[in-house]
């Protein structure tokens, strides 16, 4: 699921060249909040492709669970957004059940799916971005491929995080319809991984918050976050997503993200 | 005229009234601060009391249905919803002409963002739809994609008409009317603090849900951009705040409306006297200010049922205030001074008045035991009003009466003079009850006769829309919403599978269809929803959008591969039937607004065919307002069963002991039933149903009717006691009491009669028969109950004689 990558861009930064310190403190917040944002887009660059394990838990306001096991094939794309090829591995009444994604930045996606009960493939189209990534507190566009071009940035401040020390930046869409009038992004100053997001709706009501936590390194270079928990103050539910392996460079193809993989994927 | 017994109870309660009379003049000023404290110490807590009129006034929190209703909510989010309907005269193709439908999609966008508590707003331009051929499946919002030009737009519309989730919601099935549903993020019922838009905003119903949203929606419909097109609004926020603005409004509006009224009356009958203008309206205030500090302190909501109770308090503060005055200014009037008068004011009056008050509050209290939660409460306030009211009036009074200079009126009452209408027609009255008891008591128990068969005819019965007058916008609109879409009220069926995930299998999904296809071929089941709808069109759009697979897949893992597909494509209707767990579903079905009666009809006959198909693998749980309607109506009529008989019992118990007789008490009962039995036969051979508002008609009408009986009770014993003679008592009591009764009705007949500015149609049809109620109690009074004392002798055989009694003042005036 290319989907992944965007956070996965921002969370995975290797070394910071503009560190706190050596920000002019007479330095343009819109300017800084930018070099941050494309510092971060830089590192997360070059991983190529990616498999990843993963469980979503669903939880309610009352703290009732349905859990999702998933596998996540990822391939990086250049000139356009990233391929993905999800499987479901349960619950079992929908094991096999794949989605093939093409991600192209702000159009919309080309999606599709394979139900193994039909045993048919299905071309599925989308233009909505608000709305909830598989019935999760995630929204699609909290998932789509990270541009620079989609958001204007700004610098808002410096505080800590935790044990670590970090930027906080605010981040307003760009592209047509999305839910959000703004979002606020911490990245640490050591890594430029982002460690919170708090996103805020149409009417500056603050309405979810995104924590990433368990950063492991992979190949000196990247930085992925193996817990994210979204919690949605509005509704009260939560998402989980919780990462058993993660393995990039595996030498996937384009062969494995064509149509006829989604049956194949098992 | 003589006094009674030395050593009868009442005497000595009425010599204890005296002396409390004097103590009272005598330290008047004390007087005066403890009614200026009860004055400061109601305004303090009034202050605290809030208003709502939603489902938790009327539902204890522990009550079965009420908490099935809750936790529904809870799992499955507010059900409470705005409702917009939208037509665009003069356009040939309605709510999917082009520019119309770029306009409601900018509409949309601003209900979204703009209307506080919104949590989704649907509509044409945004509900999302697939459309599907043998390999595409395409999911559309117009918004996202508008088309250029009005063909494109029509074939939309072709495709949209062909979805049967659409129809009936957000389109007519004639394509002329379109709708906008705003989903609220909460409930009425909801806490105060989650209610205020602006926290630091005080809780005034301009800072409160659902004033703010419905205030918001409709300054947007209002914006020049949206002219031309022609909009009608209901649900949930509109009704809510209909309530609750006739609740603040019409509470200021009738009690302003009945002190105006009873002023003018009892400036008429007390011939511009101060005392008789000022005292009253002091009473009544501080009578009122008290109770709703009661009602703070309790902490009782301010609902629809409190319109009734200042009209209520005020109509019994000032009864109880003429009583007073009445007797006040005879005892002047024949030359005693002002200490004296006060003195005998009380010996002679505070005693019926107490009795009148506790008779009165037990009529309501008994209503305390009610399972309506509203009920039981008003019974509380209402009943703790009319006790703080007679303390007003007792304490008010004598402050007036006390004040003044210490001169000697002359008697130019034309009554004294034993002129005046009135003072012919009750000698009239007195003229015939002693020559036609008889006559007389077969006119009343031919009436009752009928009444009785009327009253075989009632039932219990409600609409909260018909609750509204007809030229109310709110009843307007939402009739006209529901003519035109049908089904505002909600029945909800809870499938629960036992554990996580099982709901969605074939054989639990598949009675519910069955279930909402029976339940369809209900006339007042104008729309239903389930998972089941969308699994239908999931799987007709995977079979190249061909209508014969408009069916529920037999499969459950391709049922279950449906619902993931439709949460990846981005669907959002789920958590409106599965809960999070996937282990409960629910079954929506919208039901017109219509009396209570054919709701029960319906759930009934679902009942039956539950029972006769049983599902395998899930219990099924019935809940939804139209149960809670159902609930109410169970509730009224129990109320109604044992509420009417408690009342009855202990007012007859009070009298019995009042009047030291069983015999007396009980014949007492006569004239109080009567009015009742009357006014509800009325009602059975009209075809007026019993709902919450005229289920208090009853326990009113005798609490409040008794008061009278009291009086002329109370005055027939004693002058019994004192001449030995039934038909000069009859005559004696007539003619002093008599006044202060007439007086007294006209006053509270014309009080609920102000219930006709209610736009309440429920408050309206209240107040006129509870007016009826008061005219006949007030002829039970006058001929029934002198007719029955002249023929049943209830205080024992004549005498020539009485040794032991004194002389006291007698009018003089008594032939």
């Amino acid at each position: 699921m290319l989907t992944i990558r965007y956070l996965s861009l921002i969370v995975s930064l290797a070394v910071a060249h503009i560190a706190a310190g050596q920000e002019s403190p007479d330095s343009d917040d819109v300017a800084r909040g930018t070099e941050i944002a494309r510092e971060a887009d830089r590192r997360a660059s070059g991983y190529i492709d990616s498999e990843e394990s993963f469980t979503m838990v669903l939880r309610d306001s009352k703290g009732r669970e349905r859990l999702r096991t998933m596998r996540l094939r990822t391939f990086e794309q250049t000139d356009d957004g990233d391929w993905s090829l999800t499987i479901f591995d349960e619950p079992a009444d929908v094991k096999g059940t794949a989605l093939l994604t093409y991600s192209h930045g702000v159009d919309p996606d080309d999606q599709w799916i394979y139900l193994p009960a039909l045993k048919r493939v299905k071309r599925i189209s989308s233009k909505n971005r608000s709305g909830p990534f598989m019935g999760s507190e995630f929204a699609f566009e909290d998932m789509s491929d990270f541009e620079m071009e989609k958001y204007s940035y700004r610098f808002l401040r410096e505080e800590s995080c935790g044990d670590l020390q970090c930027f906080v930046s605010e981040w307003i869409p760009l592209y047509p319809h999305s839910g959000y009038s703004r979002e606020e992004v911490w990245h640490d100053q050591q890594e430029y991984r982002v460690q919170k997001v708090e996103y805020f709706d149409r009417k500056g009501g603050h309405l979810k918050t995104l924590l990433l936590s368990d950063y492991r390194l992979f190949d000196e270079r990247f930085w992925r976050a193996f817990d994210w928990e979204m919690s949605n103050h509005k509704t009260g539910k939560t998402t989980l997503l919780n990462f058993n392996t993660i393995e990039l460079g595996v030498g996937l193809t384009e062969r494995d993200f064509d149509k006829n993989a989604l049956k194949r994927a098992k | 005229m003589s006094t009674p017994l030395p050593d009868d109870y009442l005497y000595k309660a009425d010599q204890l009234f005296g002396r409390l009379g004097l103590w009272m003049y005598n330290h008047k000023l004390v007087v005066f601060l403890a009614a200026l404290l009860l004055l400061g110490a109601g305004l303090y807590f009034a202050a605290t009391a809030r208003t709502d009129n939603s489902f938790d006034t009327f539902f204890d929190a522990t009550d079965p249905a009420y908490s099935a209703y809750m936790t529904y909510q809870d799992e499955f989010g507010s059900d409470e919803v705005a409702y917009i309907l939208y037509s665009v005269p003069r356009s040939e193709h309605g709510p999917f002409e082009l520019e119309a439908m770029r306009r409601i999609a900018q509409l949309t966008e601003a209900l979204e963002y703009e209307v506080p508590f919104v949590k989704d707003v649907t509509s044409l331009s945004n509900v999302e739809f697939i459309t599907a051929d043998e390999d595409f499946l395409e999911i559309h919002e117009l918004a996202l994609d508008m088309p250029h030009d009005q063909d494109t737009l029509l074939e939309r519309r072709g495709a949209m008409m062909k979805k049967p989730s659409y129809r009936g919601s957000l389109v007519n099935d004639e394509a002329t009317h379109g709708a906008i549903i705003l989903e609220m993020t909460v409930t009425s019922s909801d806490s105060m603090d989650v209610l205020r838009l602006d926290p630091e905003g005080g809780d005034g119903l301009a800072n409160l849900y659902p004033q703010v949203s419905n205030s918001k929606i409709l300054e947007i419909l209002k914006r020049p951009e949206y002219q031309g097109i022609k909009f009608h609004w209901s649900g949930d926020v509109p009704m809510n705040t209909a309530y609750n603005e006739v609740i603040e409004n019409e509470a200021t509006l009738l009690t302003l409306l009945t002190m105006v009224l009873v002023s003018v009356i009892a400036l008429i009958c007390f011939r511009l006297q101060l005392l008789g203008l000022v005292g009253p309206l002091t009473v009544v205030i501080l009578g009122l200010i008290m109770t709703v500090g009661f009602m703070g302190l309790a902490g009782y909501k301010v609902g629809a049922l409190f319109l009734i109770a200042p009209t209520l308090l005020t109509a019994i503060g000032v009864a109880q205030s003429v009583h007073l005055i009445a007797e006040f200014n005879l005892l002047r009037s024949r030359g005693l001074d002002r200490r004296e008068a006060v003195k005998q004011t009380l010996e002679h009056v505070a005693l019926p008045c107490l009795l009148a008050a506790v008779t009165t509050a037990t009529g309501f209290l008994v209503m305390a035991g009610s399972n309506l939660r509203a009920l039981a409460e008003l019974a509380i306030y209402l009943g703790a009003g009319v006790l703080l009211t007679f303390v007003a009036s007792i304490t008010v009074m004598v402050c007036y009466m006390s004040m003044g200079r210490d001169w000697r009126p002359q008697s130019i009452d034309p009554w004294e003079q034993g002129r005046g209408v009135l003072f012919h027609f009750l000698r009239r009255v007195a003229d015939i009850n002693l020559k036609r008891p008889v006559a007389i008591l077969l006119v009343f128990g031919a009436v009752l006769a009928g009444c009785f068969a009327g009253m075989g005819r009632l039932h219990v019965g409600f609409s909260f829309l018909e609750e509204f007058k007809a030229h109310t916008q709110f009843r307007q609109h939402t009739t006209y919403v529901q003519d035109v879409m049908g089904g505002m009220l909600n029945v909800v069926f809870i499938y629960d599978a036992g554990e996580a995930d099982a709901v969605k299998r074939y054989e639990v999904l598949s009675h519910m269809d069955r279930l909402q296809r029976f339940s369809e071929t209900s006339p007042i089941v104008k729309k239903t929803y389930s998972v089941v709808d969308i699994l239908k069109d999931m799987n007709q759009s995977f079979h190249g959008d061909d209508p014969a697979f408009y069916r529920l897949p037999e499969n459950d893992e391709l049922i279950a591969q449906y619902l993931l597909m439709y949460e990846i494509s981005g669907g959002q209707d789920l958590a409106d039937y599965l809960s999070g767990d996937y282990r409960r579903s629910t079954l929506e079905l919208r039901v017109d607004l219509t009396d209570s009666r054919r709701i029960r009809k319906l759930v009934g006959d679902l009942e039956e065919y539950l029972a006769e198909n049983p599902v395998a693998g899930a219990s099924i749980e019935i809940t939804g307002i139209g149960m809670l309607w159902i609930k109410m109506a169970e509730y009224i009529a129990q109320s109604q069963v044992w509420g009417y008989g408690l009342a009855f019992s202990i007012i007859a118990v009070i009298l019995c002991l009042a009047f030291h007789s069983v015999k007396m008490g009980l014949l007492a009962m006569i004239p109080n039933l009567f009015p009742v039995i009357l006014v509800l036969g009325i009602m059975g051979w009209y075809g007026m149903h019993l709902d919450y508002f005229r289920l208090l008609l009853a326990t009113v009408a005798i609490g409040i009717a008794v008061d009278d009986t009291v009086h002329i009770t109370t005055r027939i014993r004693k002058e019994f006691l004192s001449r030995g003679n039934y038909a000069e008592a009859i005559r004696a009591s007539l003619m002093t009491v008599g006044r202060p009764l007439v007086i007294t009705t006209v006053i509270l007949t014309l009080s609920f009669l102000v219930f006709l500015a209610s736009v309440m149609e429920v408050l309206s049809s209240f107040g006129v028969l509870l007016a009826i109620t008061m005219i006949t109690a007030l002829l039970a009074d006058l001929f029934l109950l002198p007719a029955l004392v002249m023929v049943l002798r209830p205080f024992g055989p004549e005498q020539e004689t009485v040794e032991h009694v004194a002389e006291a003042q007698a009018p003089n005036f008594i032939t």
